[in-house]
């Protein structure tokens, strides 16, 4: 038998040792490890915010969340409902293979074919075509504004390697070929994959044949899952690893009082709040007739009952900001004449639900996630409490985020809590079509039973098919304005972005909480 | 009125009294689970503060620290978790639902064991046969891992709407179901030889029907053995609890056990705020460790071999 | 005594058998396969004519026929999360479990026996009423507890030791071990000592039990008798009879900490069966858990019948029956 020996590179010791090693290498920590390699297997914010690393669309979002052009040098629209993209020349996926009109074609197919979960992002496109190998025509359906957005979302890979290792359509249970982009990935990105164990580690190498002009200084990235909250920050505390992403508020001040450590900040795009039943007639369990949330006054109590300022101070420790409307301040069309938050007052609160007929309250189920978002859990069972005071018993049910994501759309929650950022698209359009249109095919997935407004919705569609910034801007409050006035949503706040690292890195912290590590430099 | 004083006083001169009496570690630990359990039983009377009312909760007391540390309450002494809840409070709680889990699980043991070994023994053949086989089959697999799995599944499987409201049931189930092997085997047993004496055939002679022997008499004499593998049974059945619970998968925020109060906590324990990890996790260790000493003491009191 | 190998070969083939059902059930009822491969949005059609492509529209004892066929061979299907071969999973999975239980079971006897011997001999000292009361805390004491005291002090306040994963690790064909390399071996120290310290107890407790048991036995007062010395009694004769029991109690043992390895594994993201099993049942990934359940209770199984084999092999009265 031959003895295949091969020391295998993780976590390399302590930090003490690592110091001495000449190879610039991020040891970087995340709850969870991603689903796969495969870039159009999920419209997964927090896998694309790493796969961003391997792979590139046409686009880009810079460090301050401008599109620049990445695999597109220049585009042009020909007509109101037709682009041009100039594709760059010289560039190479991982293995080699030159880059050209074809893998677009491909990676629209593969990305934009009924049944694949970015036909709904790709979907205002009617055709593509190839001008030559390095243009492609794109005619849309129909007038459309945030083509370049979405773009910068939508990943483009290699058609010649797709079709070799079999995987010509997003990750198929019944064959095999998921398995392979489990472990594979061959992008044209600053970083490509070395080595990958699904949920133990991931090691990315700077790629020396990047088109652009390299700015960081990294060598190699070494991802490893953490689920433990505790444990991963005691990774980072010991040193063991240099970067962790959301270092949970209680540990903010350990971590800055770790000599070498600290923490970076940013305003996150995304915003929580909690969603509710306005169309069924009834509330089961409720204990009253008819469906309370269909009473404006009784959302508006739930509301002034919320003391989002408490939230902030002992769950999230400072590290988040009522919000108003469903739009962070750094969001694009973000209007701060409506920035005034509804006044938590309890007493008023329970002034309004006697008015609406409620006087001795009624019984809810909140749903939540456990680990979708910063303090989830903490921020849900201080809300029990706090609508508790205004006499609505609230039965508090907590699930994993994964049997969360699917039970929500279905419908299945009443009173459930939500965030959301607007990715990969960047813009209130993305907002307003998933969580405050009518839901209706595509339309509205995040919204089920929920707010409901018919001139909203037609605003919604407006709002995508118009160019004009200024038009855009008064539609985008309108609707912002309406969904406020007749609370469509409880708001709670805008969370922050806390990563924890060590001295030693560099890094840039984007509302989107994408990791550009192009940007990283370490020392 | 004097009868149950004598029968008291009978009681205090047993054998087993008196063992008891020379045993410091064994009255320090009953002692010790006696407080406990009264604290978890009247936990709603005597607890400073009632931390699952939602409604008397403030986040403005939230993380304060134990009384005797700088910034501590003395309405807090144990100091106030993240939704501002008394500590000390949610461990009587905790206590309450550990305890409840734990006795639930057991009795249930008891129950399908004890029922099993007595219809195992007194029937024999192929009846025996197949409950002991059965038996076998569980015993290959540790209880924590039968837990494990029949809780994981209720939990994948339930509705959303029935999965919080059935936890407490599902956990009990799960660490119930796969402990009654050893009660089974030790009732089967004593049955076995009870039934071949004298005064079983006698009162079948006279046509006592079968369950009315068991039940009057092959069962009492079956007590002692149970009563001490179900001692030491509650505290694997109370730790199987909180590692469930730690795990995610037992008992919810809104009911916690120690355990899940643990679990929790844990996530502040590198913030500096200790209290709220440590003292349930002080409070999990002594409540296993006195039933754990007790049920010691118990098995050395009882085995007839060591005395 | 072939009598008995063959009872304890037909006692193994009845637990598979159970345990292949129950993954089976896990496997086929509560996954739905179809909706997994299809989505919700499939059509009739496509969901019937996949339906017949699988097998399922047959009798449910005709599938769990295959299902046999293909277990057998190591075939329990893709895994809905990780869209990999669920043996591949497993098997990947497997040293660092292996290495954590073995490394636990080891350090366990090296501490446990002693200790055990010493209370049987000295039942009325002062170390020995230590060492008692140690060991009762030991099994009071929730293994995630003492993780995270050992976290807090060794990786974060004194950064010594590393609080997560295997450190670097060394592949030998398919197997992977971390006990080649100085961070692999540090790695192992907490998550070892914290699975280690229940079974440490447990042993502890076990030998002393049985010692004095046997201390009291005529055999031996018989060898005092004879004048044999002290050292030669305890050990030859006493410790010997009292190992016994303690073999079998070890092989069980190693089950639970299989079980165990599952908590320790989530404590210090140990990247082993445990940590996967986790993470199915909260993905609802019910091939990896029906894999995980057939695999486990194969693998208690066969320690079982090696325990039993052992026993047969140094017991010489079993070997008479």
């Amino acid at each position: 038998m031959r003895l295949h020996v091969k020391p295998l590179i993780l976590a390399a010791g302590l930090a003490a040792f690592a110091a001495a090693a000449d190879a610039n290498t991020l040891r970087f920590a995340e709850g969870q490890d991603i689903n796969s390699m495969d870039p159009h297997a999920a419209r997964d914010d927090f896998a694309l915010s790493l796969l961003c690393n391997v792979y590139e669309g046409l686009v880009r979002w810079n460090a301050d969340l401008e599109i620049e052009p990445a695999l597109a040098e220049s585009w042009e629209a020909i007509s109101d409902t037709e682009w041009r993209f100039h594709l760059r020349k010289d560039v190479t996926f991982h293995n080699g293979n030159p880059f050209t009109a074809d893998d677009v074609i491909f990676s629209y197919h593969r990305a934009g074919d009924a049944g694949s979960p970015f036909a709904g992002l790709l979907e205002p496109i009617a055709e593509v075509v190839k001008v030559d190998d390095h243009t492609v025509d794109f005619k849309l359906k129909r007038k459309y504004a945030l083509v370049l957005n979405d773009f910068a979302g939508w990943y483009i890979m290699d058609k010649e390697f797709q079709e070799e290792i079999g995987s010509t359509t997003p990750l198929d249970l019944s064959s095999n070929a998921g398995g392979a982009m489990q472990t594979m990935a061959n992008g044209t990105g600053p970083f490509k994959l070395v080595e990958r164990q699904p949920d133990v580690k991931t090691v990315l190498a700077a790629n020396a044949d990047w088109w652009d002009e390299k700015k960081h200084n990294l060598d190699e990235i070494v991802y490893t899952p953490i689920s433990n909250n505790a444990t991963r920050v005691a990774a980072l505390l010991s040193g063991e690893v240099d970067f962790i992403r959301n270092a949970p508020p209680q540990d903010i001040d350990r971590i800055e009082a770790t000599p070498g450590m600290k923490v970076m900040r940013g305003p996150h795009l995304r915003t929580i709040f909690f969603g509710m039943d306005q169309q069924s007639d009834s509330l089961p369990g409720s204990g009253v007739e008819g469906n309370p949330l269909k009473d404006v006054r009784v959302r508006k109590a739930i509301a002034m009952a919320m003391d989002v300022e408490g939230i902030k101070r002992s769950i999230m420790r400072g590290n988040s900001s009522p919000v108003a409307t469903q739009l962070a301040p750094q969001m694009p069309f973000y209007d701060p004449a409506l920035e005034e938050p509804i006044p938590f007052d309890p007493e008023g609160a329970k002034a309004l639900l006697a008015e609406a007929g409620y006087p001795d309250g009624f019984t809810l189920t909140l749903d939540c996630p456990a680990g979708s978002f910063i303090n989830d859990e903490q921020i849900c069972q201080a809300a029990v409490g706090m609508l508790a005071r205004i006499g609505i018993t609230v039965q508090l049910s907590m699930h994993p985020p994964v049997q969360y994501d699917t039970e929500l759309p279905a419908g299945q929650y009443s009173f459930y809590m939500l965030g959301w950022a607007g990715l990969p698209t960047i813009d209130p359009y993305n907002v307003f079509n998933a969580t405050v249109h009518t839901p209706s095919g595509e339309l509205g997935a995040w919204n089920p039973k929920g707010y409901s407004n018919a001139r909203v919705d037609e605003l919604i569609i407006q709002i995508g098919e118009e160019y004009d910034p200024a038009k855009r801007q008064e539609m985008i409050s309108e609707v912002l304005k309406t969904q406020r006035d007749e609370v469509g949503k409880i708001m709670l706040h805008q969370q922050f972005l806390t990563w924890g690292m060590t001295d030693k890195v560099t890094a840039i912290v984007p509302g989107d909480e994408y990791t550009r590590f192009w940007y990283y430099t370490m020392n | 009125m004097s009868r149950t004083l004598a029968s008291l006083r009978a009681a205090m001169d047993s054998d087993l009294a008196w063992r008891f009496r020379q045993s410091p570690p064994a009255m320090v630990a009953a002692t010790l689970l006696l407080v406990m359990v009264v604290c978890a039983v009247a936990a709603p009377l005597i607890a400073p503060h009632t931390p699952f009312d939602p409604g008397t909760l403030n986040l403005m007391d939230s993380r304060l620290p134990p009384a005797w540390v700088d910034g501590g309450m003395l309405t807090y002494p144990l100091g106030t978790d993240e939704q501002g809840r008394d500590v000390l409070s949610t461990i009587f709680y905790g206590m309450r639902i550990s305890i409840a889990v734990g006795v639930a699980a057991v009795l249930l043991s008891v129950v399908i064991g004890v029922t099993l070994g007595l219809v195992a023994g007194w029937c024999g053949g192929w009846v025996d046969a197949a409950i002991m086989r059965l038996g076998d089959v569980q015993l290959s697999f540790p209880t924590i891992m039968i837990a494990f799995f029949i809780d994981g599944v209720a939990k994948a499987v339930m509705p959303p709407d029935l999965r919080e409201m059935t936890r407490f049931y599902v956990v009990i189930f799960a660490i119930g179901i796969a402990d009654w092997v050893q009660f089974a085997r030790t009732v089967r047993a004593a049955t076995m030889i009870e039934k071949n004496k004298d005064y079983a055939a006698a009162a079948r002679l006279s046509r006592v029907p079968g369950l009315k022997i068991l039940f009057a008499h092959v069962l009492p004499n079956t007590l002692g053995p149970v009563i001490i593998l179900a001692t030491l049974g509650l505290g694997v059945a109370i730790l199987t609890e909180a590692i469930l619970s730690f795990l995610g998968l037992g008992m919810p925020p809104t009911q916690p056990s120690l355990g899940a109060l643990i679990r929790v906590g844990n996530d502040l324990l590198l913030s500096g705020e200790w209290w709220i990890s440590m003292f349930p996790g002080l409070a999990l260790v002594l409540l296993v460790l006195s039933v754990n000493i007790f049920g010691d003491w118990l098995r050395d009191a009882l085995n007839p071999r060591l005395k | 005594m072939i009598a008995i190998v063959l009872r304890r070969l037909g006692s193994v083939l009845l637990v598979m058998l159970v345990v292949a059902a129950l993954s089976f059930l896990i496997f086929n009822f509560l996954g739905d396969p179809v909706n997994n491969i299809l989505g919700v949005n499939a059509t009739l059609e496509e969901r019937e004519a996949l339906r017949r492509a699988l097998g399922l529209d047959q009798p449910t004892w005709v599938q769990f026929w295959h299902f046999l066929e293909r277990a057998v061979v190591g075939d329990f299907g893709i895994s809905y999360r990780n869209r990999q071969p669920v043996m591949d999973l497993i098997l990947s999975r497997m040293p660092a479990t292996v290495e954590l239980v073995l490394c636990a079971t080891v350090l366990a006897l090296a501490v446990g026996v002693p200790m055990g011997v010493y209370c049987a001999l000295r039942p009325r000292g002062v170390l020995s009423r230590v060492l008692q009361m140690v060991s009762l805390i030991g099994i009071s004491i929730p293994q995630f507890l003492l993780g995270m005291l050992l976290i807090l002090v060794f990786s974060v306040e004194l950064r010594w030791l590393s609080a997560f994963g295997r450190g670097e690790v060394v592949e030998i064909g398919w197997w992977s071990t971390g006990l080649l390399t100085d961070s692999g071996r540090k790695a192992l120290i907490m998550p070892v000592l914290t699975l280690a310290v229940f079974q440490i107890s447990m042993i502890m407790r076990l030998v002393q039990g049985e010692m004095q048991e046997v201390l009291r036995a005529d055999f031996i007062k018989f060898a005092r008798a004879r004048g044999l010395p002290d050292r030669a009694v305890n050990l030859r004769h006493a410790l010997r009879n009292s190992l016994l029991p303690v073999v079998t109690v070890v092989g069980l043992q190693i089950g639970a900490l299989i079980a165990f390895a599952i908590v320790c594994e989530a404590v210090f993201q140990w990247p082993g069966l445990g940590l996967l099993i986790l993470q199915a049942i909260e993905y609802a990934d019910f091939p990896v858990m029906a894999a995980y359940l057939a695999l486990v209770g194969f693998g208690f199984a066969m320690i079982n019948l090696t325990v039993d084999m052992i026993y047969l092999f140094i017991d010489p009265r079993m070997r008479r029956k």
